[in-house]
């Protein structure tokens, strides 16, 4: 990985990194995604596989009424009881 | 007290040999004086209180429920209704739960006294709990050693007594693992038997909420507890209890696996030595033992490193600080306040993970990476069903070494992830395992029994027919 692949990914990931970081990260994930291209050597041994997904039983599309006063309380910004953003457009 | 054990309690309970205020205060004293940092934060008032109702109800000869009067902690990655509920992270630092997991419902329905949440590594991501917001925890054995993560707070909080269990999870190994650093048992149901509502999740494909105790029994006991087919996580199964008579029955004819060339695995010599004792005693117990291929474990590893990565990513993304949240608000627009709440919210080891789920799900990444771990997961589900033909259960050490000291593998996450590499394979099957003290001096070293799916039963009773027949050392006090 390079330090330009690296702010690439902050930016993806929606984190803002140092420079210090970058720095670091390059050398980590590097090594990090040498390791986990084993998969790439993997052998399998079976062809084909069954599938064991359960299917389970959903419930009614019912509205299960609930005060949603706690979750407002912690909004970073509302107005009443709408929560407030920054600009989209 | 010889064993801090669940119906040891409740029997000194019910016999009046101390109250249940005497047993919550002497809990969080113990707490305070040994200093571990295994909790983020306490309910001592809510606590006492329901203590003093437990007695109030032995004084007038009322039958207890099953975990009634029993002080138990909580990983900080479970939700408590009106509780603080931080992940270890600055992120959710100030965050409030607006409802219980379902486990929370399931113990408070019997009786259980929450203490307060344990601590771990920041949004469960770590092998030695050094990646909290609110600071490492310290293992009760060796103060200058890791206690193993990410439940590191809840196993040492169980092995220094400050509490009868606890409550971890476990994504690679997060339950396993820091109950063989600090000698306690360790238990991670399938996938599917304990339900994640309420959990705080990290990789929804692999996390299970599971019991670290002082004993296989209490295990057992707390597993039927918190067992569920709940509406509300649509991954949950049959809820089948384990019989706890039948698990303390003898073994009978089962066949026992290990791993083939297990004396070349890149283990520490006296992991090697203990498991070698543990082989020569189910010899002398007449047990039947077999090899079995785990050649496999490199590249289960790097399934894992893929697979959970990518779905952290996933899960991590509603972290943004606008709902809830840490905020720093002094952003100029939208993109600038989710690059810098989540910049100073996460911690290293948090925002790594992310990055590298991002990388694995990318475009001209994605199937080179995330779906071939895909495949290579089915294939390894095959394998552990070709296994468990031909033996009953399968027993390796937990841990590649026993508890390293604070800071030795910081600043190298490959050799931390390293750490795991015993465990991860039991989460990419879905399986279930259980890890409990096969030597407990000078340090902690862990046996792990892996079972086939849905089969705890028989994993439990393997794992109490090892646990009464291994001679130990004293207990650490």
């Amino acid at each position: 990985m390079k330090e330009e692949d690296i702010k690439k990914l902050s930016d993806l990931s929606r984190i803002k990194i140092s420079k210090k970081e970058i720095n670091e990260f390059t050398k980590q994930l590097s090594d990090i995604l040498d390791y986990v291209n084993k998969v790439q050597g993997y052998k399998f041994i079976a062809q084909k596989y069954k599938s064991d997904d359960e299917i389970t039983e959903l419930r009614e599309d019912k509205v299960i009424n609930k005060d949603n006063e706690d979750l407002i309380k912690q909004f970073s910004d509302q107005d009443g009881k709408l929560l407030k953003v920054k600009k989209i457009l | 007290m010889e064993e801090f054990t669940i119906n040891i309690i409740k029997e000194g309970l019910e016999d009046k040999e101390f109250s249940c205020q005497e047993l919550v205060q002497e809990c969080f004293s113990n707490i305070e004086k040994d200093k571990l940092n295994d909790f983020i934060t306490l309910f001592k008032k809510q606590a006492l209180q329901q203590a003093q109702d437990v007695d109030e109800k032995i004084a007038s000869n009322q039958k207890l429920n099953s975990l009634e009067g029993i002080p138990v902690a909580i990983k900080d990655n479970i939700l408590i209704k009106g509780e603080r509920v931080t992940a270890a992270s600055r992120m959710l630092e100030n965050y409030i739960a607006s409802y219980d997991a379902k486990v929370i419902e399931k113990l408070r329905d019997k009786g259980a006294i929450f203490l307060g949440k344990t601590n771990l590594d920041e949004f469960a991501m770590g092998t030695s709990n050094e990646t909290s917001y609110f600071g490492p925890v310290l293992n009760p054995h060796d103060e200058t050693r890791v206690p193993g993560g990410s439940s590191g707070g809840s196993a040492a909080a169980v092995a220094a007594r400050h509490c009868v269990f606890a409550l971890g999870s476990d994504t690679g190994g997060s339950i396993r693992q820091p109950a063989a650093f600090c000698g306690v048992v360790g238990f991670k149901p399938s996938y599917g038997r304990v339900s994640r509502y309420g959990l705080i999740a990290l990789s929804s494909s692999l996390d299970q909420i599971g019991p670290l105790t002082n004993s296989v029994e209490d295990s057992a006991i707390v597993f039927n507890s918190i067992l569920d087919q709940d509406q509300n996580d649509m991954t949950t199964i049959k809820p089948d209890k384990v019989n706890i008579s039948r698990i303390k029955e003898g073994m009978g004819n089962k066949v026992i696996g290990f791993p083939k060339n297990y004396y070349k695995l890149s283990i520490d010599q006296e992991i090697k030595d203990g498991f070698e004792n543990v082989l020569q005693e189910l010899k002398g117990m007449g047990i039947k033992t077999k090899e079995v291929d785990f050649s496999f474990m490199d590249e289960a590893l790097a399934v894992y490193y893929i697979i959970q990565p990518a779905e952290a990513s996933t899960n991590l993304a509603r972290y943004d600080g606008i709902r809830y949240g840490f905020n720093k608000r002094d952003a100029q627009d939208l993109l600038e306040s989710y690059l810098t709440n989540r910049d100073l919210g996460f911690g290293k080891e948090v925002k790594r993970r992310i990055m590298i789920g991002t990388y694995v799900l990318s475009e001209g990444y994605k199937d080179a990476y995330y779906n071939t771990a895909k495949r290579v997961q089915q294939d390894i589900k095959f394998r552990f069903q070709k296994m468990f033909k031909n033996v009953d259960a399968i027993i390796l050490p937990t841990t590649p070494s026993t508890a390293f000291k604070l800071s030795e593998k910081f600043n190298d996450p490959l050799t931390m992830y390293l750490a795991d590499i015993f465990t991860v394979a039991v989460n990419i099957a879905g399986l279930p395992a259980i890890s409990l003290p096969m030597v407990k001096k000078p340090l902690p070293i862990g046996l792990q029994v892996i079972g086939n799916f849905m089969d705890e039963q028989n994993v439990l009773n393997i794992a109490y027919n090892l646990e009464q027949n291994f001679k130990f050392i004293n207990d650490v006090e």
